[in-house]
């Protein structure tokens, strides 16, 4: 016979080690997917425990249950759809008074409810003093102490869900709203009660509440019963406004009962971590800090990865001179050696540079410190039109765009959002960095880190430039207000870092076994035929197609060689450094790319600076311009983020080639 | 540990962080603007002595970390003790790029003397030396005496 199941959710404030004790509970057995319908990521895993086979599933982090954006739908609609056997909710022991509020809406969905006490150690650290059976008294849950970074309390927690599922009894608190709301809901549940479906499937008192706080989502499920019509009739004869404002204030009424009576601050002290926002959130010292780390975040990926990037670069090298030497017929030879070994791995070259800087940005997010940044750039967000939140897409663009548009979904204004979608492509992905690793390393020297810093520099100030221009003309409005949260500082962990570095890096060794195989592939194909002509000479069709598209790129200092590179980069921008590998490392003494380039004379300093310009402004790629249309649900703004990319990066690329020129370079 | 050593030591670190950066950064502007070689730009005898290779961004790293100290000090100075946590910061910002040049060393080494690179031929490890090197381990020094007094009670 097999093991019983518990289904397990896991819910809980953002930035509370919600995936931290996902990760410390489940290990490697995770499925990775998006929730039905929507984009949003839904992460499920199972733990076999004490003869239990326990599935837990990742809610999207949530500050309440209402309806104002997708993730906190999906969460609730999970709760209640689903009905999990119990959920975990996740608070932050440093920051409880806050995590309360989704305690009280969690209460109303009458699960089962487990609470982990996570981040005790800071709070214990801090001097406060958490007074656990009064909290499980009071809030009628188990409470377990986790410390999910050290794994501490896991066992513990696993323990209480099995007890909890055997229990099998429904305990619950509720929280009163006053003699006038109650009245109001009492009323409302003895209508949905008339319709048995809803009575089934929804909690009706939730449901009451919900509806008297004018939930849009909530109406929606009653439309479609009998009962939507008296529903209709009571909701109007009310001012739904004051009622969801009034309910609020009673949540808020109930945590200040609430909190005294499970923690006290014996020691009220300036923390090391308060005294870090201090420094790091101060309006003068905030903005240069944060530049100063990243500047430092690109010179280490820069000047620690070279003797790495070398050693791989010397791998290929020998590997294109042993093995196209004795293959027959030369055809293949060329395809292997020019083709596939050259092509590929010039990409594979850059992994130790992808995998320090992904190593580097998961420390700072891992520390507590990119929420900072968020925070510290809100204000220059606000006057340039956008809205705060979307530093967070900004900067998760660094990974990779299409995650980071799909990130946009947090912003709950629809303005704010289509601007958002709109910038994100100008923001320097991973795929673009062995672009600039790759010119700046052999053009720039020891200034090669700062230049590759300028580059993601440029790529925010034209995304901020563009918001506000968008703002100003096609997107008019203001920006809505920002709430955020600040989680207290972290030493990241090894093992959480670790595993970031290694998602991204992953995925760009991925995408060199399969779409940039496939292109430098075609790009070999192309610089081969027709039949006779010289590889890679200007006769070949690959040649005819970078003859076509040069004229246009001239202007910019850019060979026909550099024009094939841009035309087949328009797939993803990777296989631009491919197709150089294919292009420049050619003949029967192949050398590395860096020195191929540096000796041909069709490219300077200058043309190569121009070309990490256009190569991070042109159109995003092709995966990017997917998810635009899906997000905004239309081509219409695929299209126009494609031509918009595309004037933007010229223009830019022309001022430096030609400016550069004006002044003696 | 006194505040008043922290502010002493704070005011010491910027000044040393200010002076030196701004070297950095001049060094590294006049070098740019005259093209010279390595040895040849204009104050290269003092950059040369206390180990400052000419870089723009570098010294205005420099000089930021010094403000962080100096700010840190002024308030200490004017009663306000949560200033301390400024001096806290910048001895974190000053191992932090400490670490990071360590690191870039290593990476020198290993081209140096493992791949044995033409690039890096004749490197030692005094080519490695540099002020956010040096500073930091002054930094490092500091904040293995203090670690433990800098948390503040708020009364």
């Amino acid at each position: 016979m097999g093991n019983t199941k518990i289904r397990v959710a896991l819910a809980g404030n953002p930035n509370v080690g919600k995936t931290t004790l996902f990760n410390a509970i489940t290990g490697s057995r995770q499925h990775v997917g998006n929730w039905p319908g929507v984009t949003v990521e839904k992460k499920t895993g199972v733990k076999t425990y004490r003869g239990y086979d326990i599935e837990i599933t990742d809610l999207p982090g949530t500050y309440s249950l209402t309806a104002y954006s997708m993730d906190e739908i999906v969460a609730r609609d999970y709760i209640i759809e689903e009905k999990p056997d119990i959920v975990i909710q996740i608070v932050d022991a440093s920051n409880l008074e806050r995590n309360l509020y989704l305690t009280t809406q969690l209460m109303e969905l009458e699960t089962e409810m487990i609470i982990a006490l996570n981040m005790c150690d800071l709070a214990l650290e801090r001097g406060d003093k958490l007074y656990i059976d009064r909290m499980q008294e009071i809030l009628a849950a188990p409470i377990v102490q986790t410390v999910a970074s050290r794994d501490i309390g896991i066992d513990e927690l696993l323990d209480r869900v099995i007890e909890q599922k055997q229990d099998d009894k429904y305990h619950g608190r509720e929280i009163g709203y006053g003699d006038v709301i109650e009245s109001k809901v009492l009323e409302i549940e003895k209508i949905l009660l008339t319709d048995p479906s809803l009575q089934k499937k929804y909690p009706l008192r939730w449901m009451s509440i919900r509806l008297l706080e004018g939930d849009g989502n909530v109406k929606a499920k009653v439309e479609k019963s009998p009962v939507s019509k008296a529903i209709n009739q009571l909701l109007a004869s009310i001012d739904q406004e004051e009622y969801e404002a009034e309910i609020a204030d009673k949540r808020y009424v109930a945590i200040n009962a609430i909190f005294p009576q499970i923690c006290t601050r014996c020691n009220v002290r300036l923390t090391k971590s308060d005294m870090i926002d201090r420094v790091l959130t101060n309006k003068y010292l905030g903005i240069p800090i944060f530049l100063a780390l990243m500047w430092g975040a690109f010179e280490l990926t820069f000047a620690f990865a070279t003797p790495f990037t070398d050693m791989i670069e010397r791998v290929f090298v020998w590997l294109a001179v042993n093995v196209s030497s004795g293959l027959e017929p030369q055809w293949l030879a060329s395809l292997i050696g020019d083709g596939i070994i050259g092509g590929v791995g010039a990409v594979l070259t850059f992994v130790p540079n992808i995998f320090i800087l992904f190593f580097l940005l998961s420390l700072l997010e891992g520390s507590g410190y990119l929420a900072r940044a968020a925070f510290i750039m809100d204000r220059l967000m606000y006057k340039i039109g956008m809205h705060g939140k979307s530093f967070i897409p900004l900067l998760m663009g660094f990974g990779c765009n299409v995650p980071a548009i799909m990130a946009a979904r947090s912003i709950e204004d629809e303005k704010d959002r289509l601007i958002t979608i709109l910038v994100v492509p100008f923001v320097s992905c991973g795929a673009r960095l062995p672009i600039y690793i790759l010119l700046a390393g052999a053009f720039f020297g020891r200034q090669a880190g700062t230049v590759v810093f300028f580059m993601y520099v440029l790529g925010i100030v034209v995304a901020v430039i563009s918001a506000k221009l968008l703002r100003s003309t096609i997107v008019k409005g203001k920006p809505a207000p920002f709430i955020m949260e600040m989680p207290p500082y972290r030493v990241p962990t090894l093992r959480t870092s670790i595993v970031h570095m290694w998602d991204n890096g992953a995925m760009y060794i991925k995408k060199a076994g399969t779409i940039i195989l496939l292109g430098v592939v075609i790009i070999w194909s192309l610089a081969s035929f027709p039949w006779g002509i010289e590889y890679g000479s200007e006769g070949s069709y690959v040649g005819m197609i970078g003859h076509f598209f040069a004229p246009l790129l001239e202007p910019l200092g850019f060979d026909w060689k550099m024009t094939v590179a841009l035309v087949f980069g328009l797939v993803a921008k990777e296989i631009v450094v491919a197709s150089m590998g294919v292009l420049y490392g050619v003949g029967d003494n192949p050398a590395a790319l860096t020195t191929s380039l540096i000796a041909d004379p069709s490219i300077t300093a200058l043309s190569a600076l121009s070309l990490m310009v256009f190569s991070l402004l042109y159109m995003p790629c092709v995966a990017t311009l997917g998810v635009i249309k899906k997000e905004t649900g239309s081509w219409k703004w695929a299209i126009f983020a494609l031509i918009y990319g595309i004037v933007v990066a010229w223009l830019i690329a022309f001022l430096v080639y030609q400016g550069g020129k004006l002044l003696g370079y | 540990m006194s505040t008043t050593d922290k502010m002493l030591f704070a005011l010491i670190m910027g000044c040393s962080y200010i002076l030196i950066g701004m070297v950095q950064l001049i060094t590294g502007a006049l070098k740019a603007l005259s093209e010279a070689s390595m040895t040849e730009y204009a104050g290269h005898v003092i950059a040369d002595g206390l180990f400052i290779p000419p870089d723009i961004i570098a010294g205005m790293i420099l000089m930021l970390i010094g403000c962080v100290f100096l700010y840190g000090a002024s308030e200490i100075h004017s009663g306000v003790h949560e200033g301390v946590a400024y001096v806290y910061v910048g001895i974190l910002l000053s191992l932090i790029f400490a670490g990071i040049y360590v690191l870039a060393a290593t990476g020198d080494l290993l081209e140096a003397h493992l791949l044995k690179n033409e690039e890096y031929a004749g490197w030692s490890i005094l080519d490695a030396l540099r002020p956010e090197i040096y500073l930091g381990v002054l930094s490092l020094l500091t904040y293995l005496k203090w670690k433990d007094s800098f948390e503040v009670a708020e009364n």
